[in-house]
């Protein structure tokens, strides 16, 4: 027997009710795990060109307005969403502390670390999948080898022909928990790097960010000292 | 999660077991490329009332523990019209015309030739009883299911070319068909008053056959 496609799907067809049990769970988080990768992979994509835009922005221009005109073009990009929720909360009322470095650095971290948590919304199910999944063919394989040494009793003889085709009907429970496990470890070992890097970006982000609020508000204050005399 | 994506996943999932299936039906689009060739069908009835009686204790295993002694073509005589001794059997047989199919049944199947040109039903008796000694269903399943094997059996008796050509939809059944044909091993040399080379036979199993059919 080759692995080919058809006896692919006649050994889930023979096999017995709870390996078929078994395969019907593999299939849902199989279906899950990649719903979910695909779902990142386009997220990923469309904030790396958003990186690669607000990377671009001067820093020594520095103005709150510019800023957010400019976040509002990369709006996908992660500090461009915590930096337009800090706008709008802080710099946009124009309070007294409006331009206090400290107030917006803080601001911006959590703002950061909340849109960062929601990109990592389901990650773990990855995690799940691709250390349960082996462990669930597993089971599904050994209820399937029970039941096929249950067989070569019953036949009463243990040559191979009688053997194989219930360990085959067996073993495939293991390769679709494989089939589930690998795909979902790659992207979870994938996503979640590619998550702490753009935390570390955003963090990059927020260090400019206070600095640049801090000679912004300095200069604005020297410009107000010039005025009053 | 966006539902697209999970969409997508979905797509992604009937996209590749379709791929599975093609492959499966090109594969067997390969095995089913043969020469015209004589039809042999093989039943295996549970309830047969033969002689002989299949043990029926082991109803939900529906084999026999014990190979069914092989008995059936003991009239080896070399007039070609003599039909195989089957005594309850024997009216469920058709004449044996030149264009109608011939059938033997036994206890495991029936036996049909149907193109002319061979006529040694003792020799068929014989083939039959070797296969069906060998043959050795799965346990279990339900339904009937039929698996035609198809092979060749040159003038001294080597079997040559098995292929499965009609699949059951079981692999077990099918497997176990196959098997019977190649575990037989090697027939008896072919009638030498048959003058072609060799013998294209058509097998039929069937396990769990409908009772009347």
């Amino acid at each position: 027997m080759t692995p080919n496609g058809g006896s692919f799907w006649e050994l889930i067809l023979v096999a017995s009710p709870f390996a078929k049990f078994i395969l019907a769970i593999l299939g849902v988080m199989s279906l899950l795990s990649w719903a979910i990768i695909i779902d990142k992979l386009v997220l990923m994509a469309r904030i790396k060109g958003a990186n690669r835009g607000m990377a671009a922005y001067r820093w020594k221009q520095f103005e709150p307005r510019s800023l957010s005109s400019e976040c509002r073009r990369f709006s996908q990009a992660f500090a461009a969403k915590a930096y337009l929720h800090v706008h709008r909360e802080i710099i946009d009322r124009g309070g007294a502390d409006a331009h206090d470095s400290e107030l917006v650095g803080r601001e911006f971290a959590r703002a950061a670390a909340n849109e960062i948590s929601r990109a990592e919304r389901f990650l773990p199910f990855l995690a799940t999948c691709s250390s349960a999944g082996p462990f669930l063919g597993l089971l599904g394989t050994v209820w399937g080898i029970i039941v096929a040494f249950q067989r070569i009793g019953i036949w009463g003889s243990a040559n191979i022909a009688v053997v194989a085709p219930g360990i085959a009907e067996a073993l495939v429970a293991t390769a679709l928990g494989l089939f589930v496990a690998i795909p979902a470890l790659v992207a979870y070992n994938f996503i979640s790097t590619w998550l702490r890097k753009e935390a570390e970006r955003t963090e990059t982000f927020a260090d400019d960010l206070v600095f640049a609020v801090d000679r912004y508000s300095a200069r604005r204050a020297a410009e107000a000292a010039r005025v009053i005399p | 999660m966006r539902p697209g994506s999970l969409a997508a996943s979905f797509g992604l999932h009937v996209f590749m077991g379709l791929i599975l299936f093609w492959v499966g039906i090109q594969g067997q689009k390969i095995s089913k490329a043969l020469p015209e060739a004589t039809v042999v069908k093989l039943v295996r009835p549970k309830a047969l009332s033969l002689p002989k009686a299949v043990p029926t204790k082991e109803k939900n295993v529906g084999v026999p523990k014990t190979a069914p002694p092989l008995e059936i073509p003991k009239p080896k005589v070399e007039n070609n019209k003599s039909e195989p001794k089957k005594e309850p059997l024997t009216e469920k047989i058709p004449r044996a015309t030149e264009q109608a199919p011939k059938e033997l049944i036994g206890q495991a199947g029936t036996l049909s030739v149907q193109t002319s040109g061979f006529e040694y039903d003792f020799y068929l008796a014989l083939v039959q009883a070797k296969i069906e000694q060998n043959f050795r269903p799965p346990p279990g399943g339900r339904g009937q299911q039929m698996s035609t094997v198809a092979f060749r059996i040159t003038s001294n008796g080597m079997i040559g070319d098995v292929k499965l050509i009609q699949p059951s939809g079981n692999l077990l059944v099918d497997q176990s068909a196959e098997r019977a044909i190649r575990s037989a091993g090697r027939f008896p040399p072919l009638p030498a008053q048959y003058e072609k080379g060799e013998l294209e036979i058509h097998f039929e199993f069937v396990v769990n056959p409908k009772k009347g059919g």
